[in-house]
């Protein structure tokens, strides 16, 4: 219909003129002159443009050629101002970059399902011990939970297991994981190639079998498709390659595991060693709190039925998605929600950029609804600008998120990425333009309703008469004062939070870890062979502690079994129940953390020594055995007595009670945010171990050491595996939770930046525009005699009104904001009224600026040229 | 025209025009100033067709089926665009037709004595 509407329209028009012609002719024949005939016919027919005009609505499809046209109007007026239409883009673009390139993080990590068969019934299982509540269970655990549970279809069990591979480049540890043998079926997981694990493979018996991750497969094995079937060596051992596990699979909590293996009877008769955790779907219409139900029942019977092994211990139910996405999703829900607010300053800057706009365009307006436009085409009118100005910020910001996803991967270390490797599967898919043009939506919406709510409130006409400008300057100034009360609230919202977490970094890092940290380097040795060789163990200990502390720049060294601030598998695996001996106990006691350490570890951290002494050399196994405790241990089990000369006894050696010797203050032996907790310290003579840590205290950047000390220890022993060297510093900020807290703090608080420069822009904006309404009031003023300071302070008033406005707005909101941060906070509360303070001075001092050059120019105003020129 | 004469005129209702249109069709076809004159002349010069506002209803007639229009030559040897009902157009305007009768007698009828009183 439409297309043919030219060609119709001639047809019409020519109609129409045939149908005057006529009507003329019959004038003409009643006696009139030629030209009264012709326009009392004019007059008759009315404007045959009109007619034209309302024959082709009856047609439809009008509405699209008026949109072109309206487009095309659009079109006009952004290019009469390219540095506007420029500035409002690039605000835009902005905007919606932060918030899509976020939002992609998110889809990496929250939208996107885990790669397993429905993994909304997963459950992940730990035993809750007095410690905390994401504990191993025992193979005991395993088999009962197994057996007795009503509420899963399969239960199973993993654990995070380093293997030793040897190749042409000397030994390597590599990371690999222990399941049971329905593992990947729990999950719901086909291998790419070969087989899953078959049951019973699981048992001590069966032949060792080994599944690789596809990374693994493409790395080591070429890809090789024949490989399944093969043998390789692992631990000194050979295993039998039976499958390979698809590209997009896995499963977090063993980090990027390359080798699967089954558990091999692993603590099958020891129920007291804890190896494992648990992964169990459940049972169709079974709820998670039935099922949780239904494991604390079964663990309370366990711990009746072995209260030696089970005592003190219960169930923890969790999905898996909470198990594995828990600790990212607070950070990223507040990034989300930092990108959004930062997207919001923009989109308010931009509509007060289009207020200004319109505000020039009233004439224009007037004159157009004046001469019949309709509210409604008015309305679409602003509706196409706004869009117009969306769809381009929404192109360019798109492009922008496109090209830098892949930048923005890689500025992921790669230790945080082994714990989140989800986030490995960040990439471009439909959902992310998807979010982008939702959030380009409503960004066009609130461009199309600025200038269209401030126009309604005009009284049309008005815009017609000239030189009338104070009623709408009021109007305008209202308008334009809301948007920036509500820019600078938003602003507020953000620096609070980028203050407070800021501020939770810092404390974190400098959290008191009861050991100096700068110059410590720290190296991870392992020794090949059989790990209980006591005498070897010992013989390297001590060649590694006299070679080290002689070399250029190293002050001192000590060995530990694990290090102080780990994290992660070799931290929760680490503790053993002790109780003090004489004392009746139902069970094996309490638990501790288990440390061994050797002569001059604690020296070399400068760990503080409360009660008795260090360890010496003579602490060994020819002598009875003792033990160091921290201070937390102490008063835990000693009270205000000195624990000195006590005895206390381990679960795994009961026959041979451990006198106390000494009391150091509490060592952060665990993360960061560990509260205080129990820990033990047995000499590394009287529990020796093939796989340590080796601690430096330099005298030099440590760094520099490390090159040589690791050079040093393949020189003791040329087939030990050396890996981890790290300063304790970098140790420290590159684990998951100072990750975590400091990427939050960082993009937060460059939102936040970004804000204060909008806001404060937008501030500058209103106040310059309304010095410039008000120039004839300051002329009448200070033509009768107003001084400047009084102009000044006219003028700073309204900017102070504004910014305490939005300040105290957006305090308001901070209370409720913060509750979404309140578990990424650490070591502040949510109203510190530090962070407060400072971040009310920075604003108010920002925004007091901003206004200053404005009340400047109102100052300089020439009564007589401001008076004139109306 | 004088004010006088443009009060004893009656504006068409909204809607009526259709079925004036259609009325001055059924004896045969006509081009639009034929149906404009048509109309004034057999209402006695009461009822005045705006001339422009018969182009857009002819259109809407076309549109939906109850006229055909198709190209001529007028009585003085000019082009001009003939409209003629079709079926459906006959059907319809024997339904208005009825309707309109039945309607205006009931106004008629509720509206005489009033008349009446008055004169």
């Amino acid at each position: 219909m439409m297309f043919g509407w030219g060609r119709r329209r001639k047809q019409l028009l020519e109609e129409i003129e045939e149908h005057i012609k006529l009507e003329t002719q019959e004038n003409l024949d009643a006696g009139m002159s030629q030209q009264a005939a012709r326009r009392a016919a004019m007059r008759k027919f009315g404007n045959p443009l009109t007619a034209a005009e309302d024959s082709r609505d009856v047609w439809g499809g009008v509405w699209l050629e008026r949109l072109a046209q309206d487009v095309r109007y659009a079109l006009r007026q952004l290019r009469r101002n390219p540095e506007f239409a420029l500035t409002a883009v690039t605000v835009f673009a902005l905007g919606l970059f932060a918030s899509t390139a976020i939002y992609a993080f998110v889809d990496a990590a929250l939208v996107k399902p885990l790669p397993y068969r429905s993994p909304g019934r997963l459950i992940a299982l730990y035993e809750r011990i007095p410690v905390g509540d994401r504990y191993h269970l025992s193979y005991l655990d395993y088999k009962e939970w197994r057996r007795r549970n009503r509420v899963f279809s399969s239960l199973d069990v993993y654990r995070p297991e380093s293997v030793t591979l040897r190749g042409a480049g000397g030994a390597e540890e590599v990371s690999g994981a222990l399941v049971s043998d329905g593992f990947f079926g729990t999950l719901g997981v086909a291998p790419l190639l070969g087989r899953d694990f078959r049951r019973g493979e699981e048992e001590p018996s069966a032949v060792k079998t080994v599944i690789l991750s596809y990374e693994s497969w493409q790395k080591r094995f070429a890809a090789d498709r024949g490989v399944v079937g093969r043998s390789t060596t692992i631990n000194g051992a050979p295993f039998v390659i039976v499958g390979v596990l698809p590209q997009d699979f896995h499963f977090a909590p063993v980090g990027r595991a390359e080798f699967w293996m089954t558990l091999r009877g692993r603590c099958k008769d020891n129920f007291g060693c804890f190896p494992f955790y648990g992964v169990a779907r459940l049972k169709d219409g079974v709820s998670l709190s039935a099922a949780a139900e239904n494991l604390t029942d079964i663990s309370r019977e366990l711990a009746q039925e072995y209260p030696k092994s089970n005592r003190d211990r219960t169930s923890t139910v969790l999905p898996l998605t909470e198990a594995i996405l828990g600790n990212i999703r607070p950070t990223l829900i507040t990034l989300l929600s930092g990108a959004a607010l930062l997207c919001l300053i923009g989109f308010v800057n931009v509509s007060s950029l289009l207020l200004v706009k319109t505000e020039s365009r009233r004439r224009e307006i007037a004159v157009r609804e004046a001469l019949g436009a309709s509210r409604l085409r008015l309305t679409r009118q602003f509706m196409i600008e706004g869009f117009l100005l969306a769809g381009c910020g929404l192109a360019l910001g798109l492009a922008v998120t496109l090209l830098s996803l892949n930048v923005l991967k890689h500025q992921i270390p790669a230790p945080a990425l082994a714990a989140m490797p989800y986030l490995e599967a960040m990439q471009w898919n439909a959902r992310i333009p998807l979010f982008a043009s939702a959030i380009a939506i409503v960004g066009g919406l609130l461009f199309a309703a600025a200038p269209m709510l401030h126009l309604m409130r005009l009284n049309v006409y008005e815009g017609l008469r000239e030189g009338d400008r104070s009623s709408s300057g009021r109007s305008w100034r209202r308008s334009g004062a809301s948007l920036v009360v509500v820019e600078l609230a938003i602003t507020m919202v953000l620096l609070v939070s980028a203050g407070l977490l800021a501020k939770s970094f810092y404390r974190l890092l400098h959290v008191d870890t009861g050991i100096a940290t700068d110059r410590l380097a720290v190296i991870h040795v392992v020794r090949l062979g059989n790990w209980e060789d006591a005498a070897r163990n010992i013989a390297l200990e001590r060649e590694i502690r006299s070679q080290l502390s002689k070399l250029p720049g190293v002050d001192s060294a000590g060995v530990t079994g694990e290090l102080a601030l780990g994290s992660g598998e070799r931290f929760t695996s680490r503790f053993v129940h002790f109780r003090v001996d004489g004392r009746a106990y139902v069970g094996e006691g309490n638990e501790a953390i288990y440390q061994t350490v050797g002569v001059g570890y604690f020296e070399t951290v400068r760990a503080r020594l409360t009660a008795g002494r260090f360890f010496s050399v003579t602490d060994d196994s020819s002598r009875a055995p003792v033990a160091l405790i921290n201070q937390t241990m102490a008063r835990q089990e000693f009270g205000e007595e000195s624990a000195l000369g006590k005895r206390i006894i381990g679960q795994y050696d009961p026959e041979h009670p451990i006198e106390v010797v000494g009391v150091v203050a509490d060592v952060k032996d665990g993360p960061l945010d560990l509260k205080p907790t129990p820990a033990v310290y047995i000499p590394f003579d009287q529990a020796t171990t093939n796989d340590f840590y080796v601690n430096l205290r330099t005298s030099q950047a440590p760094g520099v050491v490390l090159l040589s000390a690791a050079k040093a220890l393949r020189q003791i022993d040329p087939a030990l595996i050396v890996d981890e060297e790290e300063t304790m510093t970098d140790r420290i900020s590159n684990s998951e939770a100072a990750y975590l807290h400091r990427s939050a703090a960082w993009v937060v608080g460059a939102f936040a930046g970004m804000a204060l420069l909008l806001g404060v822009v937008g501030l500058y904006g209103v106040i310059s525009y309304s010095v410039t309404q008000r120039r004839r009031e300051i002329g009448v003023r200070m033509a009768l005699g107003a001084q400047r300071s009084a102009v000044y302070r006219l003028v700073m008033r309204e900017a102070i009104y504004l910014s305490v406005a939005g300040i105290v707005g957006g305090l308001l909101c901070s209370f409720a904001a913060t509750t979404l941060l309140r578990s990424l906070l650490f070591g502040v509360t949510r109203w510190d009224e530090g962070t407060l303070f400072a971040v009310t001075c920075i604003l108010l001092v920002s925004a007091l600026l901003a206004s200053y050059l404005p009340a400047l120019r109102a100052t300089r105003v020439d009564p007589v040229v401001a008076l004139r020129a109306e | 025209m004088s004010t006088k004469e443009r009060k004893e005129q009656l504006e068409l209702m909204q809607g009526t025009l259709d079925l004036l249109i259609l009325q001055t069709l059924a004896p045969g076809h006509a081009h639009g100033h034929a149906i404009a004159r048509m109309i004034e002349r057999r209402s006695d010069e009461v009822l005045q067709v705006g001339h422009g506002s018969l182009y857009p209803a002819l259109q809407r007639l076309l549109k939906s089926g109850l006229i055909a229009a198709e190209d001529g030559t007028s009585e003085n040897n000019r082009k001009a665009r003939f409209y003629r009902l079709t079926a459906r157009g006959r059907k319809q305007l024997h339904a208005e037709t009825s309707k309109w009768q039945r309607f205006s007698n009931a106004m008629a009828r509720i509206l005489a004595p009033v008349a009446e009183e008055k004169s």
